[in-house]
């Protein structure tokens, strides 16, 4: 009777543990998907592909489960008791704890500078003539520019690469606050994140603000800002600026990120 | 005295804290997005394993050599799939009887020929046509340099036994190696089936989640501005952005825009080896080919691609 109990109870540790990740893993997409989270990580045109893969996941666990309580109904796996370690689960142990463990789930201000504000817009100037403008001739026969989530990225492309046709428009917009270092007591930028496929490939776009005491607000407090555009000059280059007019300080908003091109 | 030190203390706390964060939020984000690729990859390499013959397979390659590695190139175009899964299929079309070269061929061509990526492209450098067929030729081109080298200096299928995989030998889990049973009931199958996908999610998962850890620590600990002072040497900037790609890890679909945000201050060959080296090899994929393969052939594998992809990417720069 020795082998055999000690056959069963070994065998049983490895389809038990990979039964708990699957139920981990299912639980856990599943709670992100119903609390609405999923926008958090994934641009939610990609959303259908994770409920696909929670789906898929239920008829490997009852597989898994039907393994762990009739040990008999699987042939091979009986003989790999021997390395059904834990050691080789951690990973996945490590993530789902990580997952539940750490509440906050919106990227914060400390990412800005390593992945540095605006480079798509100044990518491009070079070639800033051949440029598609979907949105100029809109925004230049309206009195107020909004800034919303459709038009996030589109809307900072204009204004940062051509100031001059917008100086003196209002504008309407909200964002984070970002201290660049090097800019004035009175200037800070107002940035977003925009994320193309999931966060990990996420860019802060923003604009330069001006205001009295603005410098106040520490890095990731969001504000909503009504504002007139100017042009300065900032690196020896010509560059937008928002001229604050009124401003309003703001909870961080249900959906942080912006989805280009949706 | 102690209550500064209590601030600074704190704003530490808040500062590492808020790393934690932007850490879990990264690394959550890498594996929501790859899951259903890794979980796509299991399921079809499972239902090849348990529904296709060697002989259907062997069938439906051509006769020769090179016109298959050619054919295997342009595979991506039908099967759009990311490089996150690329590894278990490839596994297991070599165990069907894929010639290795045509196999490799199409790993390393599919995840950056084919449509999606090459609409991502388009997109993330506003419809630069020039950059995209730049990403896909030279795909294409490295893809097929690959295969037609591997075909003449390689033998065999470079595969690790499965007594390498588990360090002992005897001989156990050879099952998931094995082909598939023809005498089973369609149910049995499936249950089989399953059971592959589960084996291999865990054993292929793994490597994932290592590699998305490794990767989300970089891209919090690698400062842009060192990177940027690099960028405007001819060569220099081509191995910092392959390096870079190595580390970052990130989806074929989504680096091009990761390298357009660099194309004001990098050089376009060093971008467009950054896109077609990441999706070739990157720290995810290479712990998954580190284990499937053997070591020594993933180094030299290794070795030829970063030596194409350079040397493409110095004619761009130079041409």
């Amino acid at each position: 009777m020795q082998p055999r109990k000690r056959n069963l109870r070994s065998f049983n540790n490895g389809a038990c543990i990979q039964s708990i990740i699957l139920l981990g893993f299912i639980i856990l997409l599943l709670w992100l998907d119903i609390t609405k989270q999923l926008p958090l990580y994934i641009n939610p045109k990609f959303i259908v592909l994770t409920q696909i893969s929670y789906l898929l996941l239920v008829p490997m666990l009852v597989i898994q489960i039907i393994d762990t309580l009739l040990p008999t109904s699987s042939v091979y796996e009986q003989h790999c008791h021997k390395h059904s370690s834990i050691g080789k689960y951690t990973p996945f142990f490590m993530i789902l704890l990580l997952a539940f463990a750490v509440p906050e789930n919106t990227l914060n201000a400390n990412l800005v500078s390593s992945k540095g504000l605006n480079s798509q817009s100044s990518a491009i100037t070079h070639s800033i003539k051949d440029l598609p403008r979907p949105l100029a001739p809109v925004f230049g026969q309206m009195d107020t520019i909004k800034v919303t989530n459709l038009n996030y990225t589109e809307a900072m492309c204009e204004i940062n690469n051509f100031p001059n046709e917008y100086a003196g428009k209002k504008i309407t917009m909200t964002g984070f606050v970002f201290q660049i270092p090097g800019l004035t007591n009175n200037q800070i930028s107002l940035v977003r994140y925009v994320v193309m496929c999931c966060t990990a490939d996420s860019l802060p776009y923003g604009v330069m603000c001006e205001g009295i005491e603005i410098q106040k607000y520490p890095d990731g407090t969001w504000l909503s800002i009504e504002g007139i555009i100017q042009m300065v000059t900032y690196d020896g280059k010509d560059a937008a600026s928002i001229k604050i007019t009124s401003l309003q300080k703001i909870e961080a908003p249900k959906d942080p990120y912006v989805y280009p091109y949706n | 005295m102690e209550d500064a030190l209590a601030t600074i203390a704190a704003a530490v706390w808040t500062d590492n804290w808020n790393h934690v964060i932007n850490f879990k939020v990264i690394l959550l984000s890498i594996v929501i997005e790859s899951f259903p690729f890794l979980l796509m990859s299991v399921i079809v390499s499972a239902l090849l394993n348990n529904f296709v013959s060697e002989n259907t397979i062997r069938n439906m390659i051509p006769q020769s050599n090179i016109r298959s590695i050619f054919m295997a190139c342009f595979l991506g175009i039908l099967f759009p799939v990311c490089d996150c899964g690329m590894v278990p299929i490839v596994r297991r079309l070599i165990l069907k009887g894929v010639p290795l070269p045509a196999a490799i061929a199409f790993m390393l061509a599919a995840p950056i020929v084919n449509p999606v990526v090459s609409a991502a492209t388009a997109f993330a450098f506003q419809n630069n046509i020039h950059v995209v067929l730049l990403r896909l030729g030279t795909a294409f081109g490295v893809a097929l340099c690959t295969g037609l080298l591997l075909n003449g200096f390689t033998k065999g299928r470079q595969l690790k036994s499965p007594s390498q995989i588990h360090g002992h030998s005897h001989g156990c889990c050879q099952h998931t190696l094995n082909s598939h049973h023809p005498g089973y009931s369609p149910l049995h199958r499936w249950i089989n089936t399953l059971r592959d996908a589960c084996h291999e999610f865990f054993e292929m998962g793994k490597y994932l989640v290592i590699g998305a850890m490794l990767g989300s620590l970089s891209q919090i600990a690698i400062p842009r501005e060192m990177l940027l002072t690099l960028g405007q040497d001819s060569s220099l900037s081509i191995g910092v952005m392959m390096v870079f790609a190595f580390f970052i890890s990130v989806c074929s679909a989504a680096d091009a825009f990761i390298a357009a945000s660099f194309s004001s201050s990098f050089t376009l060959g060093s971008l467009v080896a950054f896109m077609v080296f990441g999706p070739m090899i990157d720290l995810k994929n290479i712990l998954m080919l580190l284990h499937t393969f053997r070591t020594k052939f993933v180094c030299c594998l290794t070795l030829i691609i970063i030596m194409l992809c350079s040397s493409a990417a110095y004619l761009i720069n130079h041409l």
